[in-house]
């Protein structure tokens, strides 16, 4: 059933509605096998009725892709499933993160140390810092690559989002400020661009750093299901 | 009959079947057999495109359900499906009382 099942996802229809139908198929045909059995007609004659009355599997097959209203969203509408639509959850989740972030250090300042000399507090400080800069981006980018490679889908708009994400990433500025003695800290974030060729050479080559893992994951991926598909 | 007719008639015969109860493809394709007393097979391949259709269109909802060791996938009407098959069954009378009518004037 694996070929029949790269045909139907190829041809727009989500994973698991693929898989659904191809079970359904299958039951259904075990489930004429055993009513003609149970009447009374050898294996080979209840074989051949199950063939006679549900059809070849590859013609199931033509008969669900023939159904436009099958295909998945993403095959009928792939730049807003691999690049809006993404770009907009990673920015939801970035400000849903960031709110996080600051009940979390709220909270930890009351059960530990909280200040500029402490070392475990550095250490929170960095990990909250990287996660929003670096890996809610990755993971964000990275979902669309495996929801993309998954689904079969050409790469063009998967790379738009991905680029996309990165791009944006790269614009974010945030930072934890420790408290130092009595100067209380804070925790800043905003999004900008500038107009100054340097600044934006250094926002481009961030993008680049962001979306070059996350495209080399992509393209692993996309080579290792042509293999698998090959094989 | 032409193949628009026979696709407006099996959703027809699938909503009002499912209506009544759940069932699982391979039931459906035996009741439909039973209730036309055989005179409209739905093409038992033919059953899961058209289940899947009427699904993503809101009319149906499927959940998956282990019977007797088996998962089974069942079928039911929505409430959505429910205000279809009146809008249908009153489409349906419409065109088989147009038809009586102009049979009945062609033999009388």
């Amino acid at each position: 059933m694996d070929e029949y099942y790269e045909q139907l996802v190829r041809g727009g229809i989500a994973p698991r509605r693929a898989r659904r139908l191809l079970t359904e198929f299958d039951d259904h045909r075990a489930d004429i096998v055993r009513e003609r059995l149970e009447l009374g007609e050898s294996e080979r004659d209840a074989q051949a009725a199950a063939d006679e009355r549900l059809g070849r599997v590859q013609d199931f097959v033509i008969r669900n892709l023939a159904r436009p209203e099958l295909k998945s969203f993403s095959a009928r509408r792939p730049w807003a499933a691999f690049a809006v639509a993404p770009l907009l959850a990673f920015a939801a989740s970035l400000l849903a993160a960031g709110a996080a972030i600051y009940f979390l250090l709220g909270f930890y300042s009351h059960v530990a140390p909280w200040n500029a000399a402490s070392r475990s507090s550095q250490t929170v400080a960095a990990a909250a810092t990287l996660f929003i800069l670096w890996i809610a981006p990755f993971v964000a980018a990275a979902s669309v690559a495996i929801m993309a490679v998954g689904r079969r889908r050409t790469l063009i708009w998967p790379i738009i989002g991905i680029a996309l994400i990165s791009f944006l990433a790269s614009l974010i500025n945030f930072q934890i400020t420790l408290p130092v003695g009595y100067v209380q800290g804070s925790i800043g974030g905003g999004i900008g661009i500038s107009s100054d060729p340097a600044k934006l050479a250094s926002i481009l080559a961030f993008t680049a750093a962001r979306a070059a893992p996350v495209l080399a994951l992509l393209m692993w991926l996309h080579s290792r299901r042509a293999q698998t598909a090959v094989e | 009959m032409t193949s628009a007719l026979m696709s407006g008639v099996s959703e027809l015969l699938l909503l009002n079947l499912l209506a009544e109860r759940e069932m699982y493809g391979y039931e459906l394709a035996r009741a439909i057999r039973t209730t036309t007393r055989e005179a409209i097979a739905v093409g038992e391949s033919v059953l899961y495109p058209t289940l899947h259709t009427l699904e993503q269109r809101g009319w149906l909802r499927a959940k998956r359900r282990v019977v007797a060791g088996r998962t089974r996938v069942y079928y039911s009407v929505t409430s959505a499906g429910k205000r279809r098959l009146a809008l249908m069954n009153r489409e349906w009378r419409r065109i088989a009382d147009g038809v009586h009518a102009a049979l009945g004037a062609s033999h009388g």
